[in-house]
């Protein structure tokens, strides 16, 4: 297309088109105005924080539902409450009161008005599974470096918590309605092997005890260290 | 070759084009939805302010784990982290190497009690007695506490706080733990 081919009913082609184009600007302008003035506030922010927070509220429940109970008395309390449902031992059977300690060395398990001696008719009843250290049963937390290098925390426990809940089986099988189990520790003993030492004599530990249902000794009295 | 006018009309269907036509939908309305979400959001933000165990695990208070099948309830709330002894949120004493200070102990390095636990548990056994009076028995002051305890403290620090608790009318402990299968 060349000029000289514009001039044609008094009106040049660049004009016409240029008219043309300012119009359809216009146009589109409006169409733009009307969508924002006719709309609504935005917000697709803000539900962006909502899904958000919705999120990090699910995943931060979800770690604490992980959570339970251990139900223990207090030693001044004579009837442990806790089970609430036990049966009463018949007069005749005498008490039992089974008392463990988890010494530095072991567990030394105890009756009425008796210690069990272990297999060489020395204390502890049940012994380390590793010869002792520093004239403990090793049970700490250590750092170690693992095969890609990196360094993490193992628990390092070992007392024989096998032997406990084999022994605590024995001792119930020959008293069906003992529940109660009075527990204590040396002085330095960590928490951590006092709560694993209830949960074998409560038996879920190593056999289908539901806990609760008296299948081993689940009614614990915590009593103070015997140092 | 098409006359001006023409191509003219022609450019003008080509640059209207570029004018967005009306749609039926022309954004989803998420109004709704909105709804929904904030409605959730309210719903969690209960839920989680009522959970009965509301701690943070880390470095200095990593609890043990257990087989207990018990599920956690609502107490006064004892936290024995590696560093302090907190109660419901207040921390009450400090922890050096798995024992607090013999000065604040009743009786010295060998004593059992330590005051400022058994002072602030009494005002707490007090505030529940009183609600219990208020609520006419209700809300029973059944003397329970829940113990959250690092599971690297030694047994004589365990002791010695549930022997001040006990002090304080707190004779039933429940042993915060982790649930393992």
């Amino acid at each position: 297309m060349t000029t000289g081919d514009n001039e044609e009913g008094g009106l040049s082609l660049r004009a016409h088109m240029a008219k043309i184009r300012g119009r359809i600007r216009r146009e589109i302008a409006k169409a733009e105005e009307e969508e924002h003035e006719g709309g609504e506030l935005n917000l697709v922010p803000y539900l962006d924080i909502l899904v958000n927070t919705i999120i990090f509220l699910l995943a931060t429940t979800a770690s604490a539902l992980a959570l339970a109970n251990i139900n223990v008395n207090s030693p001044r309390y004579e009837d442990p409450a806790v089970g609430a449902t036990a049966a009463p031992s018949p007069a005749d059977e005498p008490k039992l009161n089974l008392t463990v300690a988890v010494s530095y060395k072991g567990f030394i398990i105890g009756g009425s008005g008796a210690i069990l001696p272990g297999p060489d008719g020395q204390l502890p009843t049940i012994k380390c599974t590793v010869p002792l250290q520093n004239d403990r049963c090793p049970a700490f937390m250590a750092t170690r470096t693992n095969a890609e290098g990196q360094r993490e925390q193992v628990w390092v426990d070992k007392y024989n918590y096998e032997a406990l809940a084999k022994k605590a089986g024995d001792i119930k099988s020959k008293y069906r309605a003992e529940r109660q189990v009075i527990l204590s520790a040396d002085r330095l003993v960590p928490y951590k092997v006092v709560v694993k030492a209830m949960d074998t004599l409560r038996g879920t530990l190593t056999s289908k005890c539901t806990g609760t249902d008296g299948c081993l000794f689940d009614q614990v009295i915590l009593s103070a260290g015997v140092q | 070759m098409a006359s001006p006018r023409l191509e003219a009309k022609k450019a003008q269907r080509k640059l209207q084009r570029r004018i967005p036509e009306k749609e039926d939908i022309g954004y989803l309305n998420i109004t709704p939805m909105m709804d929904m979400m904030t409605i959730i959001l309210v719903f969690f933000l209960k839920s989680f302010s009522v959970s009965v165990e509301n701690i943070t695990l880390g470095e200095d208070l990593m609890v043990p784990a257990s087989s207990s099948p018990v599920k956690p309830q609502e107490a006064v709330q004892i936290t024995l982290t590696k560093k302090a002894i907190v109660v419901e949120g207040d921390a009450i004493a400090a922890i050096k190497r798995g024992s607090v200070d013999a000065s604040v102990k009743r009786d010295g390095a060998s004593g059992y009690l330590i005051n400022p636990l058994l002072t602030v548990l009494q005002k707490h056994a007090v505030r529940l007695k009183k609600i219990e009076n208020m609520t006419r028995g209700k809300m029973r002051f059944k003397g329970e506490m829940v113990l959250v305890a690092d599971q690297g403290l030694p047994y004589r620090l365990i002791s010695e706080v549930l022997y001040t608790a006990g002090q304080a009318e707190f004779g039933k402990y429940r042993l915060l733990v982790l649930k393992s299968h």
